[in-house]
């Protein structure tokens, strides 16, 4: 591999990196508000 | 008086959806095409490939910039509350894209230019001023407390900003001696139809993508705000 090779390979796996945390973090945290949310509201409704 | 938003809270997350598959296809294709397709580019050679990723990702941070802008403008006009969400996730992406622009372009220097960074090139000094400009908006926005003073004046940082992404644009274009290449000159982009076709996928990949997380971050952000709504009725 040379080294043009290299850098170019860890451009395009920085992005997917960046971009798969992204994903990620921002899914977990609406999945915690989504049932946050669910359970407040079944405990005003009752 | 700031009005509440309105908009359910997962609705931006189930358009985003079909977003987030059309910038899956896209940028598989785009990527795969770049790779294993493309021919080397005779003045480059294989380090040529980082523009398929590098320039739409730059392109897709002025996007990200201008729509938070466009935002924060409509806030400033109807005052609602919804539009400073927005704006606030537009200058968000465009913020996580810029890094990624300048990381990409700082490993495509370095392959070509053997320098990481050139502080006389106005092209990357003027897109690092976009950048700083808008990071420090989330500074302004947790110096201010919440509500619609907060609101206004993020709005207005927002929509100043703007003024700087033609700036930035036009910046290799206005200047004679720079080695930053320029590929969309004024007689149209200078690299063959199947480059300029690939390009155009990645571009194309990367706006849908910045579409997908903003539906994304924006459904988190309004989740949050029903919960706090309801969190502040139980006290």
């Amino acid at each position: 591999v040379t080294s043009s090779e290299a850098f170019v390979s860890a451009a395009f796996l920085f992005f997917l990196a960046v971009v798969s945390a992204y994903i990620v973090i921002h899914g977990l945290k609406l999945a915690r508000l989504a049932r946050d949310v669910a359970r407040l509201e079944e405990e005003e409704q009752r | 008086m700031i009005r509440a938003a309105v908009v359910p809270p997962l609705s931006a997350w189930k358009r985003g959806t079909a977003a987030a598959a059309a910038a899956g296809a896209l940028l598989v294709v785009a990527f795969a095409l770049t790779f294993f397709w493309l021919p080397n580019e005779a003045d480059q050679g294989f380090s040529q490939r980082i523009f398929y990723l590098h320039v739409p990702l730059a392109l897709t941070t002025y996007a990200c910039f201008g729509w938070g802008g466009w935002k924060g403008f409509r806030m400033l006009a109807t005052g609602r509350g919804r539009y400073d969400l927005e704006s606030c996730v537009g200058v968000h992406l465009g913020t996580i894209f810029a890094s990624l622009t300048l990381v990409t372009g700082s490993l495509w220097a370095r392959i070509s230019w053997g320098i990481w960074w050139s502080w006389n090139e106005n092209q990357l000094v003027l897109f690092l001023v976009v950048f700083l400009y808008y990071s420090a908006y989330f500074m302004l926005r947790s110096s201010v407390p919440g509500g619609p003073q907060r609101a206004r004046i993020s709005a207005v940082y927002a929509v100043f900003g703007v003024v700087l992404i033609p700036v930035s644009f036009l910046a290799i274009r206005l200047r004679a001696n720079f080695i930053h290449p320029v590929v969309f000159a004024s007689h149209g982009p200078q690299m063959a139809p199947s480059m300029l076709s690939v390009f155009c996928l990645s571009f194309g990949g990367m706006l849908a993508l910045a579409s997908a997380l903003y539906a994304q971050e924006l459904a988190g952000k309004r989740l949050d705000r029903r919960l706090r709504n309801l969190q502040g009725a139980r006290t």
